[in-house]
């Protein structure tokens, strides 16, 4: 009600007295409620000696990082040929609804992007080998007991606004995400439950105990966006939700903000920063190369596809194989003929995740192992990638498909009906004569699907042929929501159910036995096994990678053969896509397991092309040199063929 | 009218519409449509009409009908083999030999041919057994939901034109608040939101369709109930039921019969709509707007767009102009 | 009447998304996991995460359910949305004998917003629990009226505080509300779940759009109709009645929305003529910005034309028939008989006379059109992504952004009440016999 009246009269805040009056309403009438000091507030000055350089000890200059941890021989992931300048223009799903990075409603891939362009964290993580990198951090150190992490600072790490990045800003950081204020109890319950609040030892070093031992919690805190503490302390949870929702702090990272082509709902526009601290690190060789890097917005997929060809961004990624191969090619689109539209599928280690069918096992039918079997018989996978995905995708069979994790003697699926009617028979699902169903007990085998419009077309054939051995599927389309539901709560017979990759996986919340009768948890399937539980405790206190790789392979076995999910299929490669002929990709492509995600700060902008392209728009008797559709640098692509 | 003979009311209003010639073609367009419906089974289905296997003489399309009851089964082998895989001493397959739910995925958005004569859908579904499934689909849920639209609407109409009064003012209020309300929003919220089925949509249409019929049903009840006849039904110590179905409600029908023909085009159009948008209507189940939707996944695919198109706008049009028809004729001023 | 259809038909909607299976609080967690699961075609395509999110405990889930307000019963969330019981507006939990800043403004100035503050002390004094406040300060210096909050331990004064009320002490912690009545009655239809704002500012920055499209079609229609229903009934029979009659008539049965698809799929690029280009209300801001008047004007009804050819088709049938017939029907009468018999022009009795009579059913409709127009085009709006308020709440079914579907139904039945009230103001100035006090 005041700010409407304050708008109204156009005048803001003609005395603080009135106001402060107004707002707190008080009883006692008359009070001049000033902010008033106490006037020996000088001697409680802060503790950090701004200004005052800090001992060499303490992590200030000539800090020699005797008894740390560093890296200095990682290979920088960008390529000495790119250039700087130029733009880039990609299309996003929806205008995100805050460009706040911490808080609720931040789950969104354009926020996560843009926090990883604009804000830095303590350590970085190589690509290739999944080690630990100097950040903001030059060095680390892990305590005996594994559960007291260090970081030293960089006394040259700096804010836009060129104040230093401090011990204070991971305090402030980390007390902000466990406000409650914020609304995000999830991000909470993460940090509040894992850590102690973080200790500025001095102006360069922090340090942060752990509640319980756990190497993952080194990766959650070492991967902290870290803001700006002088600004943090001037808000709470709930002032920072508000004031930040369309407004930045200071950033530390290659880009910020272009306020002055943002447009709220249209265009978010990130500028890249000529005075990053960190701009001339060797592992910032080749990266961040675009001056100026735009996100459009679209919804439909579909739109996204003819807006893309109508020029108005750079880089489209088809989400259905048909388009790729049908629509997307030379004879149906002239640009990509001539050589204005490259096409390009890249191949890499991104870990590739999973899809398939996850059968709830705690219920009838699917408690039976045989039932769960018939119906990997009986879905006809290689005829859905043959027809619908014109190959495009693999058979993945695997809870760790395409990583280091994935146990290689699992069996392919292979479907086969016959099979599947002696499996059903030997679980007791006959048919009577004359009847179409199965049954079993008098009870017809009739389960219900939860579908949605793009899954239709793909699960009708396989409706169809449970059809012909007396299985009846019913499709029923519902929301997201109304299905996550269902899977969440374990009110599913069979559900479809893809996940993706992660470097590091979790497979205690997914298969352990003490989440499998609980609602609300990964482990939908109702997995239950002894050995499993054994093997999650042993991957939680491992310490050495090369065991867990082994632990994880043992359990991707086990699991498997218990068919708790009948595998589906799996997009080989990193990234397929199509852009417009301006770009210089870097022999890689993407990086050793990046996905599209890292091409605006890989790729570069290449002037000369550009030119071309728009000369060539204009005069269609011209062509430009087409590049090679697959790349393959890493030699995924050849690894997966010799492995076939 | 030069005619002596004494004629009915309904003889009447017969002889009055049939002046309407585009009004009479739309009536046997309707009924033409219904005989579709009806016999859909036998002109798109992928079991023969009529087939001699092993000596047997069958008739299998028409079987299906009893099956689709659940009169009579499959049995054995039929129930599970494609009949297009059996050796056949003698058949005769229907004209579409495709059930619209079979799926091809050899042939997928297939352009019209001699082997699919309007072409296929993405998972090689073909348009004109779909076409033909549609309109029994589109036919039922008009007819379902105006059945649920005129059971409320004649139900409330005559309670609140026969007893008048605070009835009367409460029902009256309650129509204007269901007419205020932005229906097709909610139907679509319900379409949305819950799991798809075609008795909710059927439901959700029927439910917000009511208030034309209760409207007029209720003008003619407050214009009957004080004629005469009602006088003497009463006086006569007759059942409120009695009075109000035996002897005013078959006066105030003609009315009813309009709004519902505009009702049921109306209601195809709405389930058209939601199919389009992909709401309503299980997954599995074809129609037209369902068809229609899979135009904007392959524009290319015209043969998607119009033939369906053309269905929902030949088949509301043709329950507009007969109702338009029935109007006219029964408009007593028109009458020469 | 419009209190009771407004309750009745805002309590029906409420209930129902009340109960829809899979709600906000679902699309909450959902979103929390989206990191990992997948749907659709791609499959297990995502992409690759560092690390997988933990299970969500019972208690972050009972913190969630609590922010979507689901802790309460169905009626009492009815009541709040309404307005007639106290919403909690703030909250905040905090150990005896800390501070924190409570904001109280939110400033813009120059583009950057500031906040008002003051420091808020708990304080345990005889057993009881007391809340002081300090002054008000700003976060960072904007206005001379205001000096930057210092730090709590230097502030000097404190005030007692009447604001904030005590609701749960645990001996260590205590929770505190705020609460307050707002809800649509004050003009709050609360802030939309996946946009983060208020519901109303949300309308606000789309109504624009919206009314351009509905009015500009309304006129339109009205302007076109009006002279073609008059033209057709004069020329009653003739061969363009006749056609003009078919061409009307298919407009009739085919839906706004589907011609809209059709248009867009053959005439904005693509596959088949590249004409128009692919909906949306204009060209984009940065592109706008650039344009001359002229090529602003020009871009915009590029713009607008298929949109708005989608938006008439429905009414045109309707208003040119009706038109149409309402001036035969007047030409039979007996006035305008008598109107040629004293001898006036033709023009004189069809144009002054008859024509204006003909109106009255015409105006009748016009209430009901205008909401249509405005508020009944979501799928117009969704087939051209035109981003007005139809498609902000069809958007919102999807997504269960439910203040905004809510918020949506108040508008567009407030439209359709408004229209009704145009409707009776138009058929008594075009029909002298209706008088209102």
């Amino acid at each position: 009600m005041l700010k409407s009246t304050l708008k109204k009269t156009g005048i803001f805040f003609c005395s603080s007295l009135l106001v402060a009056f107004a707002l707190t309403g008080c009883g006692d009438s008359g009070s001049d409620k000033r902010v008033i000091k106490k006037s020996d507030s000088g001697t409680q000055a802060s503790t950090s000696n701004a200004g005052t350089d800090v001992s060499a000890e303490l992590g200030g200059a000539g800090f020699t990082g005797e008894g740390w941890l560093t890296n200095t021989d990682s290979k920088p992931s960008g390529s000495a040929k790119a250039k700087k300048g130029g733009d880039f223009t990609m299309v996003m799903d929806e205008f995100p609804p805050t460009y706040r990075g911490m808080g609720k409603d931040t789950r969104h891939i354009i926020l996560t992007m843009m926090e990883g362009m604009m804000y830095e964290s303590l350590l970085a993580m190589d690509s290739e080998t999944l080690e630990w990198e100097p950040a903001i951090a030059t060095h680390w150190k892990i305590s005996e007991d594994k559960t007291t992490y260090w970081y030293r600072i960089n006394p040259e790490a700096k804010w836009a606004d060129g104040k230093p990045i401090t011990a204070q800003d991971v305090v402030a950081t980390y007390n902000l995400l466990v406000d409650e204020g914020i609304e995000d109890p999830s991000s909470r319950g993460l940090y509040f439950e894992n850590y102690e609040t973080p200790v500025a030892e001095s102006k360069y070093i922090v340090r942060v105990k752990c509640k319980k031992e756990n190497w993952r919690s080194f990766i959650y805190f070492s991967g902290i966006p870290i803001y700006p503490a002088y600004y943090l302390s001037k808000i709470d949870g709930a002032g920072y939700l508000t004031k930040y929702q369309y407004q930045m702090m200071p950033v530390n990272g290659p880009y910020e903000l272009d306020t002055d082509n943002t447009i709220k709902g249209e265009t978010l526009v990130l500028k890249r920063r000529p005075d990053y601290w960190a701009a001339n690190q060797k592992r910032n060789i080749g990266l961040n190369n675009f001056d100026q890097i735009r996100f459009v917005f679209v919804l439909d997929d579909r739109l996204k596809l003819e807006k893309f060809k109508a020029g108005e961004f750079d880089l489209y990624i088809p989400s259905r194989a048909q388009w790729w191969h049908q629509e997307l090619t030379p004879e149906s689109v002239d640009d990509i003929k001539r050589g204005l539209i490259q096409k390009q599928k890249i191949f890499n280690y991104k870990p590739l995740g999973t899809s398939g069918l996850a059968f709830n096992t705690l219920e009838e039918p699917f408690n039976n192992i045989k039932v769960r079997r018939a119906f990997e018989y009986l879905w006809n996978v290689d005829q859905l990638m043959e027809k619908l995905f014109f190959n495009e995708y693999e058979r993945c069979r695997s809870y760790y498909g395409g990583s280091v994790y994935e146990n290689k003697d699992n069996p392919t699926p292979e479907y086969n009906p016959d099979k599947a009617v002696k499996l059903l028979t030997e679980a007791g699902w006959t048919k009577k004569s004359g009847e179409k169903w199965l049954s079993k007990d008098g009870k017809n085998f009739e389960i219900d699907f939860m579908s949605d419009q793009s899954l239709e077309r793909i699960f009708t054939p396989f409706q169809q042929d449970l059809e012909k051995v007396g299985i009846k599927m019913n499709l029923v389309n519902m929301t997201p929501q109304a299905k996550f539901e269902k899977v969440m709560k374990k009110k599913f017979k069979v559900s479809f159910q893809g996940w993706t990759g992660l470097f590091f996986p979790n497979p205690e919340s997914s298969v352990h036995s003490k989440y499998a009768e609980e609602l609300e948890t990964n482990n939908i399937t109702g997995m239950a096994n002894k050995r499993i539980d054994e093997i999650c405790d042993l991957y939680d206190q491992s310490y050495d990678v090369q065991e867990r790789i082994k632990l994880l392979q043992e359990l991707d076995g086990l699991a498997t053969a218990e068919k708790h999910y009948a595998w589906g299929w799996v997009a080989p490669y990193g990234v397929r896509c199509v852009y417009w002929n301006k770009f210089d990709v870097p022999e890689t492509g993407l990086t050793y397991s990046g996905d599209w995600r890292v091409i605006p700060s890989l790729w570069w902008y290449n002037a000369d092309k550009a030119k071309a392209l728009e000369e060539a728009k204009k005069d269609k008797s011209k062509t430009l040199p087409i590049r090679e559709t697959i790349m393959d640098y890493w030699g995924k692509r050849k690894d997966r063929m010799a492995n076939k | 009218m030069t005619q002596k003979k004494t004629q009915s009311y309904w003889g009447l209003v017969w002889q009055q519409f049939q002046k309407n010639r585009l009004s009479v073609g739309a009536f046997y367009l309707v009924l033409f449509l219904i005989a579709v419906a009806t016999f859909g089974n036998l002109i798109s289905n992928n079991k023969p009409v009529f087939c001699i296997y092993e000596g047997d003489v069958m008739f299998p399309a028409f079987k299906d009908y009893g099956v689709s009851l659940g009169i009579t089964e499959w049995q054995g082998t039929f129930a599970i083999k494609d009949w297009k895989d059996l050796k056949y001493d003698s058949v005769i397959w229907p004209l579409v030999p495709y059930k619209a739910s079979s799926v091809d995925l050899m042939n997928p958005v297939a352009a019209p041919s001699s082997e699919h004569f309007l072409g296929t859908d993405e998972t090689g579904r073909d348009v004109l057994a779909g076409l033909i499934e549609g309109a029994s689909i589109s036919l039922s849920i008009g007819l379902v939901s105006m059945g649920v639209a005129l059971t409320i609407g004649i139900f409330l109409g005559c309670l609140a034109g026969y007893y008048g009064g605070w009835v009367d003012i409460a029902l009256s209020r309650l129509i204007e608040v269901v007419i205020t309300f932005p229906s097709f929003f909610l139907i679509i919220i319900i379409a949305a939101l819950y799991e798809s089925s075609i008795w909710l949509v059927m439901l959700a249409i029927g439910l917000t369709g009511w208030t034309g019929i209760a409207r007029f049903t209720r003008g003619e009840f407050l214009r009957v109930r004080n004629q005469e006849f009602v006088s003497a039904a009463q006086a006569l110590g007759f059942r409120d039921t009695k009075i109000i179905f035996r002897h005013i409600l078959p006066n105030a029908l003609a009315p009813v019969l309009i709004s519902a023909a505009f009702g049921i085009a109306s209601a195809i159009l709405t389930e058209s709509s939601l199919s389009f948008l992909g709401f309503g209507v299980p997954p599995t189940q074809v129609t037209w707007g369902s068809i229609l939707a899979g135009a904007r996944g392959s524009t290319y695919a015209w043969w998607l767009a119009i033939f369906p198109g053309l269905m929902v706008f030949i088949t509301v049009t043709a329950y507009n102009l007969l109702g338009e028809g029935i109007r006219d004729a029964l408009d007593p001023k028109l009458k020469t | 009447m419009m209190i009771p259809t407004f309750i009745g038909t805002t309590m029906m909607v409420f209930f129902i998304l009340a109960v829809v299976p899979g709600g906000p609080f679902e699309r909450a967690v959902l979103q929390l996991k989206q990191a990992q699961m997948t749907s659709g075609e791609g499959g297990g395509a995502g992409g690759g995460e560092a690390t997988g999110s933990t299970k969500l405990s019972p208690q972050v889930l009972d913190q969630l359910r609590k922010q979507y307000g689901l802790d309460k019963p169905i009626f009492v969330r009815y009541l709040i949305w309404l307005g007639v019981y106290p919403r909690e507006v703030k909250s905040k939990t905090i150990t005896i004998g800390k501070t924190f800043r409570e904001n109280i403004e939110y400033v813009k100035v120059e583009g950057t917003t500031y906040e008002v503050q003051k420091w808020i002390k708990v304080e345990e004094e005889n057993g009881n629990i007391v809340i002081f406040e300090s002054g008000l300060g700003s976060d960072f210096k904007f206005s001379d009226d205001y000096e930057e909050l210092p730090p709590a331990y230097e502030i000097a004064n404190w005030y007692p505080n009447s604001d904030w009320e005590i609701k749960e002490n645990t001996g260590e912690k205590v929770s505190l509300i705020q609460t307050a009545f707002s809800g649509v009655i004050a003009g709050d239809l609360g802030v939309s779940y996946v946009y983060d704002e208020p519901v109303t500012q949300l309308i606000k920055d789309r109504l624009h759009i919206s009314l351009y499209f509905g009015l500009l079609g309304f006129l339109l229609s009205y302007g076109i109709c009006i002279p073609l229903g008059i033209f057709k009934a004069l020329k009653h029979g003739s061969a363009f009645d006749f056609l003009s009659s078919a061409i009307v008539f298919i407009g009739y049965s085919v839906p706004g929305y589907a011609l809209g698809a059709l248009l867009l799929v053959y005439f904005g690029g693509g596959s088949f003529w590249n004409v128009f280009p692919l909906g949306e209300f204009r060209s984009p801001q940065e592109i706008w910005n650039q344009m001359t008047f002229l090529e602003q004007v020009w871009d915009q009804i590029h713009h607008t034309f298929l949109p708005v050819l989608a938006y008439m088709v429905g009414s045109f049938a309707t208003l040119t028939v009706l038109m149409k017939n309402s001036l035969l029907e007047n030409l039979s009468q007996d006035y305008v008989r008598t109107a040629f018999a004293k001898g006036l022009s033709e023009r004189r009795v069809i144009f002054y006379h008859t024509v204006r009579n003909s109106l009255i059913p015409l105006a009748t409709g016009i209430g009901n059109l205008i909401g249509i127009f405005i508020a009944g085009s979501y799928l117009i709006e969704k087939v051209f992504n035109i981003e007005g308020i139809g498609l902000l709440s069809f958007n919102a079914i999807i997504t269960v952004d439910f203040p905004i579907v809510l918020g949506f139904l108040v508008i567009s039945t407030s439209i359709r009440l408004f229209g009704n009230l145009i409707s009776d103001m138009c058929y008594a100035a075009i029909d002298p016999r209706i008088r209102f006090n």
